[in-house]
Parts: structure tokens; sequence; C-alpha cells
């Protein structure tokens, strides 16, 4: 991953999470801590997990097992909601619902 | 208007639907409400090459026929004959945007599955090419099954086409559904995976989209840049309502003293002359020299909306909305409220979550809107002296700046208090879709200005206009009889209701003139003022008039902690009929904005004597 593409990425990444993680180690990486700019597929939804209007809400705004997301922004202290690109459109998500989504990252391109 | 063909322009939010009503009907449009309920209906008229007249409805954006907001419930229950508010459209001109076809096809399979004639205007292929798309309409055409027009709305391209695809498509007779087999809308997956099918289908070439979008983004949304910037463009927004209005409220003021001041010289002493004066022209200008601010601020709303920014402010102010129970959706409402909380409560029809909803549509009317200013103006340049302090601040706008913060806090503090008890419910989540950045259309804001500024003068004209005459009238009849001691005003009708209301308000503070004029202030805040000017024009046996003496005469009548208290007052008060109409309509019933009028009037009455009871013990 290019370690800096926005104006400040490098703070923003540095959270808790490890920024390069492989599928092969981290088999339940979810939306809400898939690293910035890293390029993943939906693996999983756990609809249980959501209130029936936002699993409705959710899947009306595209998500589904097989589609790209990447994670771009996290608001105000990593507490906030996220921004995420899903297809060709950007969402906002609060934390919560991101957990419930399940990725798997795409193979990271050649450098 | 009901022999035209019906058409309905439908889509996702964001396909650029407004923007393609515009360009297909001009300015000849008009902006109404639906039976029942408050969401906008803009309609226009749209002339076929032919000569043909077309009837064109811009429905709400909606991402699918199952409603989760107000909103969307017209769209779903336009297209498919329910609900009553539209016979059945001859047409049904889908709108996607060419760019997310993954996503906006899955409703307009949804759309064709109704079985009405359908034409998709495939819209914004300009930015689609910028984004790195090439895209084939005759397969997208071929898969769906119906007309698909390629059209750029905002720069006028494909309007011909879709003008002759709409007079191709909407010439036969009723139209009507096709029987629903129940398969139609049951499965959103499903009809998400062939729309993205179609959609891969009719992509010709992808490369990588241009990202200058997430490079605005990475300073819009940064965790430090980002509420800077914000902070930043609100801070100008609120200089520019004062500082921009300064010049247009002068023209204002000075055209209407022109006319009362032909009026007195055109006609002779009298009751007549008396009620256009005092009453009419007094009532109408007080208000009118509000329209500048109201303007600049839905300028500034109405511009930020456009470009795209509102959303990222939601997104923005998520964290510090969700510590009292709401959502980033909140602050969209909350700020138009500051330019008037009639548009601020329509705007919260986007809210899906109820309770969410409905605690932001009872708070809105804490957020300082424009028709406080010219009391909190007219008070504050009586009592509060112009002096600086700290060396750079004027006391009087520090004192400005309190009253909006009051109405801040107090809205804080009011839904922390309702998401616990009324409207209490499980935290309702945040998700929304964040549109391109786009350069707003000058036509598109022009419009949506114009828009407003009728309806405010409509309400100036009416409501306002109707208020001040009562009150002139209450307020000079009976007239003493000749020789009396008893002042004109004290002998009056008005003046004996408020002698009533002063034993319930005087323990706060307030005085004669001040109960006087919250009676006809209910109609509305600004009133205020107008009543108190026309209760001294009336009370004034020398004629000597203007705001030059009413400063004089507050600053005689009224001492600093009555003044205060009044302020205070004003943070909390729902004194505004229009707000209490609207919210009556979003929630269906007098419940809520009974609740509203009562929670308000208290804490108004609470802080109000709060104020007063401190500053008489400070020693002000």
């Amino acid at each position: 991953m290019t370690p800096r593409r926005g104006l400040f990425a490098r703070r923003i990444d540095n959270g808790s999470q490890p920024r390069y993680l492989s599928p092969v180690f981290a088999p339940d990486l979810n939306l809400e801590s898939l690293p910035r700019r890293r390029q993943a597929h939906v693996a999983r939804i756990d609809w249980t997990q959501l209130a029936a209007p936002e699993a409705r809400r959710l899947r009306e705004l595209g998500f589904d097992e097989g589609v790209g997301v990447e994670v771009l922004h996290r608001s105000v202290l990593g507490r906030g909601p996220i921004a995420c690109r899903i297809g060709r459109m950007t969402v906002a998500l609060r934390r919560a619902v991101a957990a419930a989504i399940h990725v798997s990252v795409d193979a990271l391109p050649a450098e | 208007m009901s022999g035209f063909p019906l058409v309905v322009l439908v889509g996702n939010p964001n396909a650029g639907k407004s923007a393609l009503f515009n360009a297909l009907t001009g300015a000849r449009q008009k902006v109404g409400n639906y039976p029942g309920v408050t969401v906008e209906r803009h309609a226009g008229r749209l002339v076929l090459d032919d000569g043909r007249p077309i009837e064109l409805v811009d429905l709400p954006g909606a991402y699918s026929l199952e409603p989760s907001s107000p909103d969307e419930r017209v769209t779903r229950d336009v297209v498919t004959g329910a609900g009553g508010f539209e016979r059945l459209p001859d047409l049904l001109v889908v709108v996607v945007d060419a760019a997310n076809l993954d996503n906006h096809l899955r409703f307009t399979l949804q759309l064709i599955a109704l079985g009405l004639p359908v034409v998709v205007a495939l819209n914004m292929v300009d930015l689609a090419a910028r984004d790195g798309l090439t895209l084939d309409p005759a397969v997208l055409e071929q898969a769906l099954g119906v007309p698909v027009i390629p059209t750029v709305a905002v720069r006028k391209r494909g309007l011909d086409e879709l003008r002759a695809a709409i007079g191709a498509a909407a010439v036969a007779g009723p139209t009507r559904l096709r029987p629903s087999d129940g398969s139609v809308q049951d499965d959103i997956v499903t009809l998400q995976r062939r729309a993205r099918g179609i959609a891969a289908a009719a992509t010709l070439s992808e490369t990588p989209a241009r990202r200058w979008a997430h490079a605005v983004d990475s300073v819009a949304l940064h965790p430090v840049s980002g509420p800077l910037l914000l902070l930043a463009l609100l801070f100008v927004m609120f200089q520019a309502v004062f500082a921009w209005s300064e010049a247009p409220i002068a023209w204002i003021e000075a055209g209407f003293a022109a006319i009362e001041a032909w009026v007195r010289a055109a006609m002779p002493d009298g009751v007549i002359r008396s009620l256009l004066t005092d009453g009419v022209i007094a009532g109408v200008g007080a208000v009118l020299v509000f329209l500048p601010q109201i303007l600049i601020l839905f300028l500034f709303i109405l511009v930020l909306e456009a470009t795209g920014y509102m959303v990222r402010a939601a997104f923005l102010m998520d964290r510090l909305m969700s510590h009292v129970g709401l959502s980033g959706r909140a602050f969209i409402p909350l700020l138009s409220s500051f330019a008037c909380a009639v548009p601020g409560i329509m705007a919260t029809r986007t809210i899906d979550d109820e309770k969410d909803r409905l605690t932001t549509i009872l708070i809105a009317p804490l957020m300082t809107c424009s028709a406080r200013l010219p009391v909190y103006t007219i008070i504050i340049g009586a009592f509060i002296p112009a002096r600086t302090v700290a060396g750079f601040m004027g006391l009087q706008g520090l004192v400005l700046l309190g009253l909006y913060v009051m109405g801040i806090v107090g809205a804080f503090v009011a839904a922390l208090v309702l998401r616990r008890t009324v409207t209490k419910g499980a935290s309702s989540g945040f998700m929304m879709e964040m549109p391109k950045y786009q350069l707003p259309r000058l036509r598109d804001v022009g419009l949506g200005l114009w828009q407003r500024a009728l309806i405010f003068l409509k309400r100036a004209g009416t409501i306002i206009a109707l208020t001040t005459v009562i009150l002139w009238a209450l307020l000079s009849f009976p007239k003493p009889p000749e020789g009396s001691r008893v002042s004109p005003v004290d002998y009056s009708i008005a003046g004996r209701i408020a002698g009533g209301l002063e034993v319930l308000v005087k323990p706060i503070g307030f005085n004669r003139d001040i109960s006087l004029a919250l009676i006809p202030a209910m109609a509305a805040r600004e009133v205020a003022v107008a009543a108190i000017g026309t209760v001294y024009a009336i009370d004034d046996t020398e004629g000597s008039k203007g705001q030059a003496t009413m400063i004089d005469r507050l600053r005689h009548r009224w001492s600093l902690p009555t003044a205060l208290a009044f302020l205070m007052w004003f943070v909390f008060a729902p004194q505004c009929i229009s707000t209490i109409a609207v919210t009556r309509r979003e929630t269906n019933g007098w419940r809520w904005p009974l609740f509203m009028i009562g929670y308000l009037f208290t804490a108004a009455y609470v802080m109000a004597g709060l104020t007063y009871w401190l500053a008489v013990a400070l020693g002000l």
C-alpha cells in the first residue's frame, strides 16, 4: 500500500490496527477495522447484528457479497462514522454497522 | 392541467433529477405541497416539439419502492397510483446517474416492473466520462427493454432527444399497472445483482476513476482540518448574513418610509390613514426587512447542498450529535432552521428514523431564526452599551453571539432529555450516500432562492399583515372618552387583555408593553417589534416616530433586567404560528405541536425568570 495519499493520511492510519494485513492472517477483518485505502471485497454481512431498517438501507445502498469496498475516511478521533466506497458510490456509515460487514482484502498490486 | 399527459421524473437521490426538471421546464414550474404531507411537489409544463403540452412532476428521490421516509412514500404512492396524490402517470422518466449504474439500475428495474411506459434518462454522462467510464446506451436499451437517452441536464445536452422520446412514449391512452404477481419488489438483492450484471455489460471501458474528489475529501473530512473548515464556513456564513444585508435592509427601510410619508401626505388624518400607516405599512415593512438576511442564509445553504458539501458536514457532525441521541442527518434541518424553522422542519422529512425525526422537529425552533434578529437587534441596541471588551470584541456582538449559543445549548439539552423520555428509543443510525462534488448551477440556486423568497413574501403578506391589522384594531378601540386621563392603549381591548396577562408575567420582570407585544407575537416573533412600535405610535400624542424615539422610549420604560429577561424569553418561546402549523402537518396531529408549545413556553418562563432574578440580584 502506498503510505501517503491524502494530506494527513499517515496520521489517521496509525490506529490500533496493523496496516499490512493479509487475508491469511486476518480471516475476520471487517469494514470497521479495514485499513484506510485498502481495496477489499465484502465477504459476508452479519444481518443479525443490524436493525431491520438499517439492513434494508444497507442493501439499497448496494452492500452485497462480492462487491468491492474501500475505507476512505474515518471521522473525528477514530470514533465517529466512516466514509467508504461501495461500488462507485461513497457512503457514510456508523462503526457498529461497519463492524457487521466482513471483508476480505484484495491481493496487493505488485509495486 | 388535468387533461395533459402526466409524466413524472423518478430516480435515486443524487441522480440529477431536479437539474433535469429545471432544464426541461425552465421557470414554468409550480412548487406546492402534496396534500396532507409537507413534501414539496414540483410541477411544471413541458411543451413538446409538436406543440403538445405535458404536465411534468419531479418526484422526491428514492432508493426503492419500499419507503423509509415520508419523501419516499410520496414517490411510491405516485408511481403506483396509491394515496390519491395524482392520477396514475402516463409515463415514467427514470433518471439514472451514468456513473453509478450498479445502484441506480436496481430501482430502474423495480420501476420498469410496474408496467407503466418508461423512458430512461442516462444522466450526467459527462461526469461518468470524467470518471473514466464509457457506456453503451444501446446495450442498456436492449437489456432494459425501454428507450435510453443519454443526457447532461446541467449542460442541456440530450434534451431534444429526451423530449422526442417522451412524445413518442406518452401517446397511449389510459395506462395501468401490471398486475402484481408478488415477485416484483420482493428481493432487493436479486434485483441488485441483475442490475450489476446489466451495468457491467453496458460498460465498454472503465479506467480507474480520477480521485480529485477524494483529495478534496481528505481535507474536508479530515479529523482536524474537516471540523475547522466547517467552522470557518459557518463563521463566514453568519458574517455574510449581517454584513451583506446592511445595504438592502437600508433600501427596504427607506422604501417603506417613503411610502408611509406619501400616504400621510395624500390622505386626510383619520382612522383609515392610521390603519394604513400604523398598521399595514409599519407591520409589513417591519417584516420585509429580514428578506435580505433570510435570502443570504438560504443562498449559503442552497450552495452547500448543491456542491455536495452538506452531507460532509453531516458526516462531521454525526459524532457530536450522537452524544445527544441524534444523528448527523439532523444537522442539515437544524442549520436551515437558523434561517427559518419552517423549511428546517420540512427538511426533516429525509430522516428515516421516526424518533430521530420527531426530536429534530421539537428542537428546531430553538435555533435562532432570522425572525428573532429584529427583536434582539433593537433590545441590544437600546440596552447593551456599544463598547469593546477584551480589546477587540464588541459587547453588543458578544451578547448576540451568546443568544445564538444559548439556543444551541438549549436545543442540545432538550434533545438529550427528550431522547431519554418522550422520544425514547434505540439510538438511530447514520447511513448516508455522499454525493459527488459538483459546481452549483447558478440557475438552480437562483430558482431555489426565488421560491424561498415567494414563500416568505406570501407569509409576510398574509399572516403578518393580518395580525398587525388586528393588533392595530385591538389597540385603537374603544377610544377613551374625551378628557379621560387613561392612555388610549390602556383603554383599548388589547390593553385590557394585556392587563390580565401582566399578572402572569410580572414575576419574571415583564411590564405592560411586553405583555401587549407578546399577544400578537404569537403569530410571528418579529411582530413583537412592530407591536411595541405600534403601541408607542398610538400611545404617543405628540406624533414623533421612528426607531430613534423607540429606543429612547425603551430605555425610559424598561429596566436592564427586564430587557435581558425579554431577550432570554425569545431564545425559547415558540412564538410562531407557521412553525406550529408545519409541526402539526409533519406529525399528523395536535399532540406534538402542543407538547412543543408547552415545553418551550415552560423553558422560556423559567429561563427568563432566572435571568431577571439573577440580574436584579447582581444589581444591574
